[in-house]
Parts: structure tokens; sequence; C-alpha cells
């Protein structure tokens, strides 16, 4: 096992992740970049078991990221302080509107950039303030010019539920239970696996979401395999929340056709981990999304 | 192949039927009289006489008879002559600048000097029906360890009861074939009825070669139910049942190292040891507490060393032993447990 790989994006992860603390409930930082971090922290905490301890992963080297997602709740988007919060913090950290109000770009000196993707899951249909008008999820009464929206996605369902709390450099950054973030990463392979299947698209592009597919993949693989213990307890009261939402059932679905038999994602899975290893995720990953 | 069993005499028949004493020095005398054998041996117009002991039988305690023999009465060129020479066996002569020949085409002539050839890897054509088949592997490895362990013991009796108390019984029978085979190997001695390990260290190298973890039976990962100590747990639950904690799991007791991951627990029953000790099935390996295996080797659970809370730890000759065929993590450990079995 080779030390931890540098982390250039913790320099413009920290200011920001510290001014946005007081936001609640907790902005949630989700994404490859959510799970370098996790696997940092279990690296560190070496007595502590993960579903597949990391002596046992045959590429340890997590992928690289250079976006940042960060999940908001329902109730911060209902809230038009906290939203022009975040877009004055943003602002501050030196992100720029990249894409209107959820999408955010930091430029840095070489030709380096940095995203940050505001995510939110589906407000109630009767939610008094906040809709989903796709791609957006906004608050319909907000007016201030520093206000964000979030980018829609349906598949943070109970992303809120349960979250885990790890630990770098001394700040405590959270995270999505392990069952949110597998729907979102098992959701994400298998859309971007249908368009590599599109014969409308050119051969650049297919690759292109054929690697996309492949890499979310394997992050879901890796959201089972660095499950904690005491996360586990998780499972079952998330499992109660999202169990009658179409973004659990399609998740499902997508794990049935992609994560089984002559499914794409096992050989991405087995790139990783041990055939035995492989199977014990795709096992759990079927607990968690029958 | 002879007909019958090889004797002395009939080993330097069939050299009178040989051209060459070891290719490519010529045969060109044999004569036989009283377990010594004069040779002489020929090759590009030089000759060199050898003077022999001739040993029916090709066990390592033979080879070392043997030797004995031409180290205590030198002629000329010294020879010993069996019936077939292991690549250990040649080492050792030629280590002891000893001449000796066997029946298969293998050996090495040594003339100071003068003469080197050196032939192995022919196969044995005079295998032997020894005692027991490995004194190391088996059962029979119940015996050999427990030697390993004591060294002296005043009669067969007593370490066939030794055994009996150990809760590892092998029959006296098999204690005797054991003790000869280990006799053969020249690794103990029988002195009238007493019995010395002479190379414990020869002993311990033969079950460290022959010691494999066999495919276990049946294993299954549990959690004990509550987030303390599980070996004090097993202790508590599983009290003076047949269980054990495996060599690998047990090194903390003899090293000071840390150790994650669950504990291997070798138990006879692991339906009966999950009822007994409250354990429920834990479906990630990793987060298991314990992992109950069962095993048809025999002996699987002898060596216990319980600790003062009733842990049943094993003993530091099976810990030796398991690390020493593991990882290289685990061989540099086995390296410094040694000294504790010696």
């Amino acid at each position: 096992m080779s030390d931890m790989p540098e982390d250039p994006l913790w320099a413009e992860f920290a200011p920001l992740w510290a001014a946005l603390r007081t936001i609640h409930p907790p902005v949630l930082l989700a994404g490859g970049y959510g799970l370098f971090l996790k696997q940092c922290w279990v690296q560190e905490r070496r007595d502590a078991p993960i579903v597949v301890p990391l002596s046992q992963w045959r590429i340890f080297a997590p992928r690289a990221t250079k976006d940042l997602d960060l999940l908001i709740g329902v109730e911060v988007i209902a809230d038009e302080q906290q939203l022009e919060l975040i877009g004055q913090t943003l602002q501050a950290c030196g992100f720029v509107i990249h894409h209107p109000r959820w999408q955010f770009i930091k430029r840095l000196p070489g030709n380096r950039t940095v995203l940050v993707d505001l995510h939110a899951p589906e407000p109630p249909p009767d939610h008094p303030s906040v809709v989903a008008v796709p791609p957006r999820v906004k608050n319909m009464h907000a007016t201030s010019a520093d206000r964000v929206h979030g980018r829609y996605n349906p598949e943070a369902v109970a992303a809120h539920v349960h979250p885990c709390a790890i630990d770098r450099h001394g700040s405590s950054i959270i995270v999505p239970n392990p069952v949110t973030w597998a729907i979102m990463k098992v959701t994400a392979a298998g859309e971007r696996w249908q368009q590599s299947q599109s014969s409308s698209r050119s051969v650049a592009e297919r690759d292109e979401q054929r690697y996309q597919a492949i890499k979310h993949a394997a992050d879901a693989g890796r959201v089972v395999a660095l499950m904690g213990i005491g996360e586990r307890t998780a499972i079952e009261p998330v499992q109660a929340v999202v169990r009658d939402t179409h973004a659990y059932a399609q998740a499902c679905r997508l794990r049935r056709e992609h994560f089984t038999g002559d499914g794409f994602a096992l050989p991405a899975l087995r790139e990783i981990w041990t055939p035995d290893d492989a199977a014990l995720i795709a096992d759990q990953l079927a607990r968690w999304l029958p | 192949m002879s007909d019958g069993p090889l004797t002395e005499r009939s080993i330097c028949k069939l050299l009178e039927r040989r051209a060459e004493l070891l290719a490519p020095v010529r045969l060109e005398q044999v004569a036989y009289h009283n377990g010594l054998v004069d040779l002489a041996g020929s090759w590009d117009q030089r000759r060199w006489p050898f003077s022999g002991v001739v040993r029916a039988r090709s066990t390592p305690q033979q080879l070392q008879v043997a030797l004995d023999q031409v180290r205590a009465h030198p002629r000329s060129h010294p020879l010993i002559v069996v019936p077939y020479l292991t690549d250990l066996a040649l080492q050792h002569l030629e280590e002891a600048r000893i001449s000796g020949i066997d029946l298969c085409g293998n050996g090495i002539l040594i003339i100071p000097g003068e003469l080197l050839v050196r032939r192995g890897g022919a196969p044995n054509r005079y295998p032997e029906s020894a005692p027991i088949r490995n004194p190391f592997a088996g059962r029979a490895a119940i015996v050999t360890r427990r030697l390993a362990l004591q060294m002296r013991w005043d009669t067969l009796n007593e370490l066939n009861a030794a055994l009996e108390r150990d809760a590892t019984p092998v029959s006296l029978s098999m204690c005797s074939k054991v003790v000869s085979a280990l006799v053969d190997e020249n690794l103990v001695v029988k002195e009238q009825r007493h019995i010395r390990v002479r190379d414990r260290l020869g002993v311990l190298d033969g079950l460290a070669r022959h010691w494999s973890r066999v495919r276990p039976r049946r294993r299954q990962s549990v959690r004990l139910g509550a987030d303390t100590d599980p070996a004090r747990l097993l202790a508590q639950r599983l009290g003076n049942s047949p269980w054990v904690i495996s060599g690998a799991s047990s090194v903390v007791m003899y090293a000071a190292i840390g150790q994650s991951g669950p504990l291997e627990v070798i138990v006879e029953d692991i339906d009966q040891a999950m009822q007994v000790s409250q354990a429920t099935p834990e479906e990630i390996p990793s987060f298991a507490q314990a992992i109950f295996v069962t095993y048809d080797e025999p002996g699987c659970l002898c060596g216990v060393q319980p600790d003062k809370n009733g842990t049943h730890w094993s003993g530091p000759l099976q810990v030796w032993l398991e690390l020493q065929a593991g990882d290289a993590r685990q061989r540099a450990m086995a390296t410094d447990l040694f000294p504790k079995i010696l």
C-alpha cells in the first residue's frame, strides 16, 4: 500500500468548508472528492474495520477529481439567508457562477480550474417555497442577488438521514449515508452507460460516456468498500425513508441490470478488488438496492 | 530393482556388475569382506583405490553410521555405498569430503587435488518401506510435536501418557512407529528404553517443512454481541469445551505487536460453538469479531495454552509453525519467536 497521494484540492476546499459550517442542516460533501477524503480518513484509522480492508485493495490510489459535489438540503433552499450566505461564501473563496446559480468555478494558475456543484434533492410537491424546475431546485420567493440554487438531483434522497462525519486535518467533514451515496453513484453509472450505447453519439462521445460509467461504478464499489461498521446501522432507516421513491426504484433497477451477471460494472469492481471482495461488494449493493 | 530386501552383500553383487563406479570413472575392482568393501576406479589412465563401508539402508541415520565408520577406520580414500543418495545426502558427503555412491547412478567421488565427480537427481529405484510414511504430517506429527517440546523421555509409555494428558491420544503402536521413523531420520536416538531428541532443530525443520493448514471443513464469521475483548468473551462462554485460538491469531500472546481483525477460533462443532457463545453470523468478514473454523486435520485442537482468564491460546510451537508458513511479515515474526520455543 502506498501513502496517500497529494491532495491539491484541499487548499480550495478547506476555507470554503469552514465558512459553510454554520449552514443547517449541514452541507454534505459527496462525489469523488468525498470518497477521496473518506479513504484518507479510513487509512488513518487502521484499526477501524471497513467492508473491504484497504490492505486488500488491488488498486489503492483514489481517482483524481477537480470537482466538489456539495449537497444542500431543501430546508437550506427554503431559507433565503442561508442561500445568500452560501453565495457570498463562494464568491469570497474566489468562485464565480458557471452554470446559473448551481455550478461555480474557480480559475487557478496553470489553467487549472475547480468546479463546485451544489446538489439538492427533490423537494416535496407541496413545499411552500421550494420547487424543482429541472435542472434546478430553487426558492421561488428568494430575490437576493447572491442567492444560489441547487442542481436537481433526486438521487440525493435522504442524504441527511444518518450522515457520517469524518475527520480530515482537524476539520469535521460530513458525507452522505452509504445508501444515498450508492443510489447516486449507481444511477450515474447506469445513465452514463445508457448514453455510451447511443448510436446517435460519436465514437469519442460514447467512449467518454463509457469511461464515466465505469468510473461511477467503481465509485459505487468504493461507497460499499469504505463503509465502517457504525455506518451499517444507517442502512435500514435510510431504506425505510427512500423505499417508495422513484430514485430508489430506478437505482435498484440499474443495480440489477449492471451489477450482476454480464453487467458492465462487475469487471470494473474486479479491477480494484479481488474477485471475492468484488463479489462481497456486489452482494452488499444488492442488499441495499434489491 | 532387486527381488528381495537389499543386504550389504547383495549390494556388492550389484556393484560387481557395473562398468562404472560413477560415470565417467570406470569400476576396476570390487572386493567385499565383513561390511567393508575395497574398490578401484580409473579414468584418463589414472587409478584410485577406495575403501568403503556398505549399508543396506539409505536413511540419514544409516548414512551417519557409515560416515562415522569410515572416519573411525581411515584406510585409502574413504567411500560409502548405500542404495540411494538424496541431494541432501550428497551435500553432506561433499561437506564431509567423503566419497559416496548409490545403486541408482547418484554419487560423489572426492580425492582432494585430483578428482571431483558429482552426479545427482537419478530417481530412487530402491524405496524402503518405512515404519511410517511421514513422521511430520498427519497424526504422526502430534507425536513429533510433543518430542519437539520435551527432548527426553524415560519410556515410550511416558510419551504416550503425556499425549493422553494433552487430550491428543495416539496409540502406543503409532508412537513407536513415529519414534522409529525419527531414529531413521537421525533426529532421535533410542538408548535402551530411553528416547532422546538429538537434533531438535532438525525436528522443528521437518515440522515446518511439512506444515500447511489444510482447507477448513467449514468457516463462519460471527459477532459475539458485545464490543468487549472477544478472546475474554469466548473464554467466559465456551469455557473448557474443545476450542483454541489459531496460531496466527495467538501471536499477540508471544510478541509485542498490534493485531486487528477477527480472531480465528478452531472448534469441533461450529453450530454448537455458536449456540454456546451466543454468536450471530456476520456476512461481512472484516466486521466479524471471530471466525469459527473446523478442520478435519488430526490434532488441530492440541497444544492449548490457557491464560488466567481461561482463553485457549495456541502454544508457541503452533504459532511459530503458522507464522513461518505465512507472508513476509509473519515470517519475520516467526524468526523473532523462534528462541521462545527452544
